[in-house]
């Protein structure tokens, strides 16, 4: 695959000025003036050829955030272009912020990441999460990373082995029934679709109001954590069936003074966008 | 005696570590670890008994904390000694009692990822907090904790008339929080200072609180009375073991089964002592097994030899009767398979070509072990308590990695006992002054004037304490108030060292200490007039120098410190080392040549007494 960028280890300075603003939005989330950015990005480039991180206002690009999903508007893979990371990580360490941005990068280049399709209905795939790819079985002590998307158009999980060092996607797989964690988008979603439930929304919100002294329970009340574990339909759960095939969730509602809301009688079915009772 | 101690401590020397013969050089180079990983990835921490652990951390977003290369280097061992390519949480999986309710936490929710807690001052009271970067919507959090934690007593045994040997021994801990639902769960590894690991996990937060049940045989009454019961449950942790035995091409894995025989013993107590027989069997193919009463397993690198001729391995300490065997997915104590990249979690296999797949999938073809990886599941039922409410005290479920001959030694062994290897039945203790019959124990042997002594060897320098007085003076600031004498002001390494001090009161332990690096000599009983009288063998790789010797009396606190110099081997000091500690053969030699000199002397003198004699006669 044709790379915009050259891989590592060839000009430096090429890599550094190659930051666009655009590649670069993720990284400067929380700068409000564009003049602001513009020095920013000046800095940046010197910081991240120096490595001068603590003269920089600038977070490190190995070590801030970056768009947690590929729906969001500064997802990597919503990119024109994430140039590879200033320094490539040994083949044990841990995960830096800037070669996660890139390999995200470089997944949503291949025909894989395009003819899939994301949580919202939109072209594709929906990102997991990526890891350090196990070490042990490659000897040449090369950065691989392991990264999971989600086909909502197939109901595959997808897997992606990059090789950050070379720049290249080395494998690709694709199964079906194995449902990772979901992410905070499919979380969020998912308690979306649960309150718009007539059922599942009038008992959430009795419950919220018995807790709150009568507060309204709506999809922007924000005195909740939300958190959420893959459902996979088992020989106790009846209504979800189809759940493992198809990628379900099932959430927990934390108010804030430590009540959860009884949510356990529901599954989401994010595949369909269906609210499903389960006994 | 000096003679006999040199003999037996130097035999010990070269029976207790063929380690010491490995050149100091050779730790220079960069270990495995060290070029795996770099930064704050790598962990390289040296002990205070002075054995270290190295190895390379990672937060995954499933499995949380992932250890991969593992090392450990004994204290007397010149390098790292692999034992681990890779450990890690690889399921937990928690069904309720009343079947409504099943998570598999490690796939279906995350233990690292978003769920990593940031570590708290409380977390880590006394250890380095680190970061890393574990989700895109946080970035870099402070995530591990990893410092140095005591754990009690190391060893002790109080030999009559020679010492009380006994230390505290001490961990490298790292450990993860992630809270997952109302739970929150500690991942912890203990990396202890004589090469055992302790894997756990720890559960804390809170009970469900979605889970009561009216069921009474299915929970416990938390409310007043007999009412609200909080439902039991399972908590099933699974970890993968990935074994690299001192880096290892291949490995072995190996069951021990003790049978009696069905015959019994006639001399103890009962009258009835079963005879037992253990069998070693090799577990040649990829499958699950139940750890039974007198059953165990342990990972063998039958090319990897400790100094006794013995194959290294490690031993898997599982609780027994704990799994939850009722599904396919949790019933069994170890599962081991060969090691596969797409075989990762226990249960509900996260990678694509094995979707959904599990330890009873990776096993179903029966291949042979070639790179053995251990699955190890401890399960915990949990029949809650009225103590269990918010916040929920930790409970702990694990395992223990135990090595079995890595060392031919205890790792942590004091130089007082490195004499002892196998049966030494009839073989007197070094350590023990043989009393001559005409000189008193306590008493330096003195000089007759014009009396050579038979010990003194021929080229040898001092072996007086120097003249300025019995006492070295303390280095610093201490509050020294015993003295120290030693047998010689030069040693070389290897040699052996005498040490007579006072000062300290009758009958209590007095620990000595080599410094800077601090080296335990042991633990001495002081004699009737608080003295105390020890030798111990100078370490082969002790650096030249000034060294300095401290003891301390743990009754009175009394310290007493000196210096002496480790010096290089020359060829005199060779010779002298050879009077002083060497083999009873040079030693007769010396003495035998001494005599013959003296011998012809005198008969040369008798010769011309005679013959003078004579010669006056016949004047």
């Amino acid at each position: 695959m044709k790379l915009p960028f050259p891989p590592p280890g060839s000009d430096a300075g090429e890599a550094g000025e190659g930051r666009t603003p655009s590649g670069r939005a993720p990284r400067v989330l929380g700068i409000a003036s564009i003049a602001t950015s513009a020095s920013a990005v000046i800095v940046l480039a010197v910081a991240s050829q120096v490595a001068v991180h603590a003269t920089s206002d600038e977070p490190d690009p190995a070590s801030a955030p970056i768009a947690a999903e590929s729906t969001d508007e500064h997802a990597p893979e919503k990119a024109d272009a994430v140039a590879p990371p200033a320094a490539i990580p040994a083949a044990y360490d841990q995960l830096a912020g800037d070669e996660v941005s890139y390999v995200r990068f470089l997944v949503s280049r291949s025909a894989d990441f395009a003819a899939g399709g994301d949580l919202f209905g939109g072209a594709g795939l929906q990102y997991l999460s990526t890891d350090v790819a196990d070490p042990s079985f490659h000897t040449d002590g090369q950065r691989r990373l392991s990264l999971l998307y989600y086909d909502y158009a197939s109901n595959e999980l997808v897997s992606f082995v990059v090789n950050v060092t070379a720049g290249t996607i080395e494998e690709v797989q694709r199964g079906s029934g194995s449902q990772p964690a979901p992410t905070d988008a499919e979380t969020g979603l998912a308690w979306d679709l649960l309150l718009a439930d007539g059922a599942a929304g009038a008992e959430l919100g009795a419950e919220y109001a018995a807790l709150t002294g009568g507060a309204a329970l709506t999809p922007e009340t924000d005195t909740l954590e939300l958190s959420a574990h893959s459902f996979t339909t088992d020989a106790a759960s009846f209504g979800a069936e189809s759940c493992g095939v198809e990628r379900c969730v099932q959430l927990l509602a934390q108010v804030s003074g430590g009540a959860f809301l009884t949510t356990s009688t529901y599954v989401v079915n994010l595949s369909t966008k269906t609210v499903l009772p389960v006994s | 005696m000096l003679k006999r101690f040199g003999s037996l401590a130097l035999a010990g020397a070269v029976m207790a570590g063929g380690l010491l013969l490995v050149p100091a050089g050779a730790a220079s180079a960069q270990s495995v670890t060290e070029a795996s990983c770099s930064g704050d990835s790598l962990v390289k921490e040296t002990l205070t008994a002075g054995s270290s652990w190295e190895m390379c951390w990672r937060i995954d977003t499933y499995r949380g904390l992932v250890l991969d290369k593992v090392a450990y280097q004994p204290r007397d061992e010149a390098a790292p000694m692999m034992v681990l390519d890779s450990i890690a949480l690889a399921q937990l999986n928690v069904p309720y009692d009343t079947g409504a309710t099943e998570y598999n936490d490690v796939t279906t929710y995350q233990v690292g990822g978003r769920r990593l807690q940031a570590i708290t001052d409380v977390d880590c009271p006394t250890g380095e907090v680190r970061s890393a970067w574990t989700d895109a919507a946080r970035g870099e959090i402070p995530a591990i904790c990893i410092g140095e934690e005591d754990s009690g007593l190391a060893y002790r045994t109080n030999i009559t008339n020679d010492a009380l040997y006994a230390a505290q021994g001490s961990d490298l801990v790292l450990h993860t929080v992630s809270r997952i639902g109302w739970y929150e769960y500690q991942t912890e590894y203990r990396f202890h200072d004589d090469g055992e690991v302790s894997v756990r996990l720890g559960a804390t937060g809170d009970l469900s609180p979605n889970d009561y049940t009216n069921v009474i045989n299915q929970g416990w009454p938390l409310g007043e009375g007999d009412t609200d019961f909080a439902v039991n449950h399972y908590h099933s942790a699974f970890w993968r073991v990935d074994f690299g035995i001192d880096g290892a091409e291949s490995q072995v894995v190996e069951k021990f089964d003790t049978d009696p025989t069905g015959e019994v013993g006639t001399t103890g107590d009962t009258g009835r002592t079963p005879i037992l027989d253990t069998q070693l069997t090799t577990v040649d193919t990829e499958g699950k097994v139940f750890v039974e009463n007198r059953e165990a397993y342990r990972v063998v690198n039958p090319d990897s030899i400790n100094a006794d001729g013995h194959a290294r391995s490690y031993e898997i300490i599982v609780d027994r009767d704990q799994a939850y065997n009722l599904n396919p997915e949790t019933d069994y104590d170890i599962a081991f398979t060969s090691a596969k990249p797409d075989e990762v979690h226990a249960s509900y296999n996260l990678i694509p070509q094995k979707a959904n797949q599990g330890v009873s999938d990776y096993i179903a073809d029966g291949e042979s072990l070639e790179d053995p990886v251990a699955w190890v599941n401890v399960g915990f039922h949990h029949i809650n308590r009225d103590e269990d409410q918010s916040p929920m005290p930790i409970h702990w479920q694990g395992f223990t990695l135990y090595p079995r001959d890595v060392t031919a030694q205890n790792p942590l062994i004091p130089e007082g006992r490195k004499w002892v290897n196998g049966d030494m039945r009839g073989v007197p203790n070094p350590n023990i002054p043989t009393t001559p019959p005409t000189t008193p124990p306590t008493t330096p042997p003195t000089t007759p004037p014009g009396t050579p002594p038979a010990t003194t060897p021929p080229t040898g320098g001092p072996t007086t304490p120097p003249a300025d007085g019995p006492a070295t003076p303390p280095t610093d600031g201490g509050t020294a108030t015993g003295t120290v004498e030693f047998g010689s002001n030069e040693v070389t390494p290897g040699g052996t060292q005498s040490v007579t001090a006072s000062g300290f009161t009758p009958g209590e332990s007095v620990g000595a200490v080599l410094h800077s690096d601090p080296i335990d000599l042991g633990t001495y009983v002081a004699d009737e007039n608080g003295d105390v009288e020890f030798q111990f063998l100078v370490p082969t790789d002790l650096p030249l120098g000034e060294h300095r010797l401290v003891l301390t009396g743990q009754t009175s606190a009394v310290t007493a410190e000196g210096t002496f110099t480790v010096a290089a081997a020359t060829a005199a000091s060779i010779f002298t080392q050879l009077g002083t500690t060497g083999s009873n053969a040079n030693v007769l030699a010396t003495v035998g040549a001494t005599l013959l000199l003296l011998g012809a002397a005198l008969g040369f003198a008798g010769w011309y007494r005679r013959h003078r004699g004579s010669g006056a006669v016949l004047a």
